[in-house]
């Protein structure tokens, strides 16, 4: 798992806090899940059909929303 | 334990703040009995003015003065209010202090400070030299004496470029013009010679710690800068724990031998690569930061200049936030009067 997401700090209103570089971030509800998700398995496997379950979204939606998600993680240095 | 006497300097707490209000408050909260006694050179110094903190507060000539001046005016208010000890916290004075070290010695004043040729190797100028010793790049640095070297250095570095003072003051440059007007200014200033530096995009970060007085690491609180005054001065800020900082804090004690509080200045640039931009061989002016987080680096000072018992733990939280504020305090004219006319409030 890339080793700044294994020590973000993430509390329950979507504040996350690199302890190490100081960065801060927030997300949405939905951001958080994926965050939690990833950071629990290492991968974005099987997150489409998360959120599908846990929010009122359709796959093609979900799945779109996913990489436009990866991106901005990838920006951030969050995911390899 | 007996009530400590410690002089501190740097109590000047505007938009500007010195490092002094930070170490008081730090020594007053340490739990131990110490009598604050502050070390101003101007009667409208805040510090001068809280009395909650600064038990007792004396002037002293500029530290540009007189050498002799200035350190006969020290040692008597030392000496007659039995300091025990002394934290300087001003990078102007501190030449004073490392040329009549072996005084303060002789009166029993204990100070912990470096020596003039270590002050030297860390200046700007040598920060590369020493920077390879400590194994952490350094931003390429050139330093220039004339317009020609200027512009020969500007096309090396390239644009934007850092055009910085010997000792202070430092612009952000994009143009040739732009450069030299700023060299001249800083010529002017600070003499010579002026640094083009190589501009890094980045966080900052800031470290401090502390050397024993027989070396050796006694802690050090890394941070990330958050909110800066106008002046480049600390106005919000995150303690963090980057093993990196902490790393090259340890190795600048034991390579070079240091001795006393000092702050080193980082970049990180947005490829995560660290860089030292500045040594600082004193207390920071967030120093109070550290004390909130768990790591009382003036209460260590002094605690080991006076043999007094401490735990050095390293141990301190990340997530802590410095966060500065203006208040405003009300005091009689005669206050000011009597520290204008004595140089004291006692």
């Amino acid at each position: 798992m890339n080793e700044k997401l294994k020590r973000i700090a993430m509390n329950d209103d979507g504040f996350l806090f690199d302890p190490e570089t100081g960065i801060s971030y927030t997300t949405n509800a939905i951001g958080l899940e994926i965050l939690r998700k990833m950071k629990e398995t290492g991968n974005l496997d099987d997150l489409s059909d998360m959120l599908q379950n846990n929010f009122e979204v359709t796959r093609e939606e979900a799945e779109r929303d996913l990489i436009d998600f990866q991106e901005l993680l990838k920006s951030k240095g969050l995911i390899d | 334990m007996k009530r400590r006497n410690i002089a501190v300097s740097g109590i000047n707490s505007g938009e500007n703040p010195g490092p002094g209000m930070g170490i008081i408050r730090s020594l007053k909260e340490s739990g131990q009995d110490y009598c604050c006694v502050g070390l101003s050179y101007d009667a409208m110094d805040s510090g001068l003015y809280l009395e909650q903190y600064v038990d007792k507060a004396f002037l002293l000539p500029y530290p540009s003065a007189d050498s002799a001046d200035y350190i006969a005016r020290l040692l008597q208010i030392c000496e007659q209010n039995d300091i025990e000890a002394i934290i300087p916290a001003l990078d102007s004075e501190l030449p004073h202090y490392v040329k009549n070290f072996e005084q303060f010695q002789q009166k029993n004043i204990g100070l912990n400070i470096s020596s003039k040729d270590l002050f030297e190797s860390m200046t700007k100028v040598n920060l590369p030299a020493l920077g390879e010793k400590i194994n952490i790049k350094v931003p390429r640095t050139i330093p220039v004496t004339s317009l020609e070297e200027l512009n020969l250095a500007l096309d090396k570095v390239g644009f934007p470029a850092m055009v910085k003072g010997c000792f202070y003051e430092a612009y952000c440059v994009h143009s040739y013009f732009e450069a030299q007007s700023f060299y001249q200014q800083l010529a002017n200033k600070w003499g010579y010679p002026v640094l083009v530096q190589q501009f890094l995009t980045g966080n900052d970060y800031n470290l401090a710690g502390l050397a024993g007085k027989e070396g050796g690491c006694l802690g050090l609180v890394a941070i990330k800068k958050l909110m800066l005054t106008q002046m480049g001065k600390v106005w919000t800020a995150v303690t963090i724990q980057n093993p990196k900082m902490l790393e090259i804090g340890r190795k600048f004690i034991q390579t070079t031998g240091y001795r006393g509080g000092f702050e080193l200045e980082f970049r990180m640039t947005n490829k995560d690569e660290l860089y030292l931009l500045e040594i600082n061989p004193r207390f920071p002016a967030w120093i109070y930061l550290g004390t909130g987080a768990g790591i009382n680096l003036p209460f260590r000072y002094a605690a080991n200049l006076l043999d007094d018992e401490a735990e050095f733990s390293s141990h301190y939280e990340s997530g802590k936030l410095l966060v500065r504020y203006a208040a405003e305090l009300i005091r009689d004219i005669n206050d000011f009067k009597q520290i204008v006319v004595k140089g004291e409030r006692a």
